[in-house]
């Protein structure tokens, strides 16, 4: 039998902080560092998180996104101001803040175009993930999928290039397939 | 005193020296004597859009006219497209020759639209009207050419030839203009090229695309692209197509009228060497 899932909204934004986090540690092997760093006035931040490669500076929005986006850059402005503290209060041993930071956004819904626009004027490395949940508040489930344009650019570099040529009316002989590849890859740099 | 050529002018050529439409009629040229100037033709391409070609074609014409000079339309496109014909529907003449429109403003020199390049010269070949040898026989006509979509018409591109390519900034569509301009450059290294992009999200991203492509072209194919801007498509530009009345045409201002102006200009200034201006390319 066919269920229809409705998403579930949940107005408590520490509740849905929480969930998440659990996303992050269970399927992405991040360690949670801190909860709720910061505040309004100053930049905060939902989670703080590290691995292996970087610190991530989490922030959900439950809300709306272009708050949520505007807290992550005076998120992030806090936490480079407050690393050496950071740093003194971790030790240097058990957390590397000298790894590269990067911003991951979590919404229900994007602005159109936010990643290529994030991806030109920002320096700092940016990841989006769009979630839903579904169920019941006392018992939620969570949905998070990183968005399209990171799956866009990995479906590029597989792409079938003699149907590129096919469609764009071009023979083998005008542009080779390291030609394409060279081309698209300057286009993107 | 015998029958030496008389320096004088009879009242009959001052009359055709000033009234005529014709420029050559004017300087007192016979026009049957006059051959087609080759080098006054500028091919414009726009590989994935028939409409915008015919588009640019219209309005590109029109500025042509407004700076003084005749022109004549090579209109490339095929049955079912969106033609020049179609973009200048309220403004042609429907009253002249078959297979050629024209187009004539107050004040301004004609736009005579034909189809396909070779239009001119079956209308030549068929019949002996005195407009259509028009066609061929006024060097100071500017030539637009249509290239239809499809890389194999580029063949037909003379050497030494002005080419304005349309393409929009996507990946795809400027790996296919770039295609067609390996095409060129590989027919003709002496090529003169210029790019519009369009369907642009902005002019400073467009501009910013532009350098890739133009720093790719002149790496690996020794050209170098002359830009000419980028076109936003707003309700205006839509409304100009549906209406069949040239953009630029159009009274009130709107983004697009403001950047098809800007390219008009842009476009005159990269080609006043064709149009015996004597600009370096």
């Amino acid at each position: 039998m066919t269920k229809f899932l409705k998403p579930l909204t949940i107005a408590d934004h520490e509740q849905v902080v929480k969930i998440c986090a659990q996303y992050f540690t269970s399927e992405l092997g991040f360690r949670i560092l801190e909860f709720n760093l910061g505040n309004t006035y100053t930049g905060s931040i939902d989670l703080l998180a590290v691995n292996h490669t970087r610190v991530h500076l989490i922030f959900i929005n439950t809300s709306h996104f272009p708050d949520t986006l505007f807290r992550s850059l005076t998120g992030y402005r806090r936490f480079r101001q407050d690393s050496d503290f950071l740093c003194r209060v971790y030790g240097a041993k058990d957390v590397n803040f000298d790894l590269t930071p990067e911003l991951v956004i979590l919404s229900p819904d994007f602005l159109p175009e936010i990643s290529s626009v994030l991806r030109e004027m920002m320096r700092v490395p940016v990841k989006l993930f769009r979630y839903l949940m579904f169920g019941h508040e006392s018992d939620p489930e969570l949905f998070v999928e990183e968005l399209v344009e990171s799956k866009r650019e990995s479906a590029q570099e597989g792409l079938d290039l003699a149907a590129v040529r096919k469609n764009l009316g071009i023979e083998e002989s005008v542009l080779t397939d390291d030609e394409i590849r060279e081309f698209l890859a300057q286009m993107r740099s | 005193m015998g029958e030496g050529r008389n320096p004088g002018r009879r009242p009959e050529d001052v009359a055709r020296y000033y009234l005529s439409d014709i420029l050559s009629e004017r300087a007192g040229e016979n026009p049957q004597q006059a051959v087609t100037d080759h080098s006054r033709r500028v091919h414009v391409c726009a590989p994935g859009s028939s409409a915008m070609a015919a588009f640019f074609l219209a309005n590109l014409s029109l500025e042509l006219a407004r700076n003084r000079y005749p022109v004549i339309i090579h209109d490339p496109a095929e049955d079912g497209q969106i033609d020049v014909r179609a973009l200048m529907m309220s403004v042609a003449d429907q009253h002249t020759v078959p297979g050629i429109l024209r187009v004539s403003l107050y004040g301004l020199p004609e736009i005579l639209i034909t189809r396909g390049e070779q239009g001119a010269e079956k209308c030549l070949g068929n019949s002996c009207h005195t407009s259509t040898n028009v066609l061929d026989t006024q060097p100071e006509y500017v030539r637009l050419i249509g290239v239809p979509g499809s890389i194999d018409h580029l063949r037909g591109v003379g050497q030494g030839s002005y080419v304005m390519m349309v393409s929009r900034q996507d990946d795809m569509s400027l790996l296919q203009c770039y295609a067609y301009v390996k095409v060129l450059a590989g027919k003709d290294p002496g090529v003169s090229i210029s790019l519009v992009l369009d369907e642009s999200e902005d002019s400073r991203t467009a501009h910013v695309r532009f350098q890739r492509f133009s720093d790719r072209v002149f790496t690996k194919c020794g050209v170098s692209i002359r830009y000419l801007g980028s076109l936003v498509h707003d309700a205006c530009l839509g409304l100009s197509m549906v209406q069949g009345k040239p953009l630029v045409l159009f009274q009130d201002a709107s983004s697009s009228k403001e950047q098809v102006i800007s390219i008009a200009q842009e476009f005159l200034s990269w080609s006043g060497h064709v149009r015996g201006e004597g600009h370096a390319r």
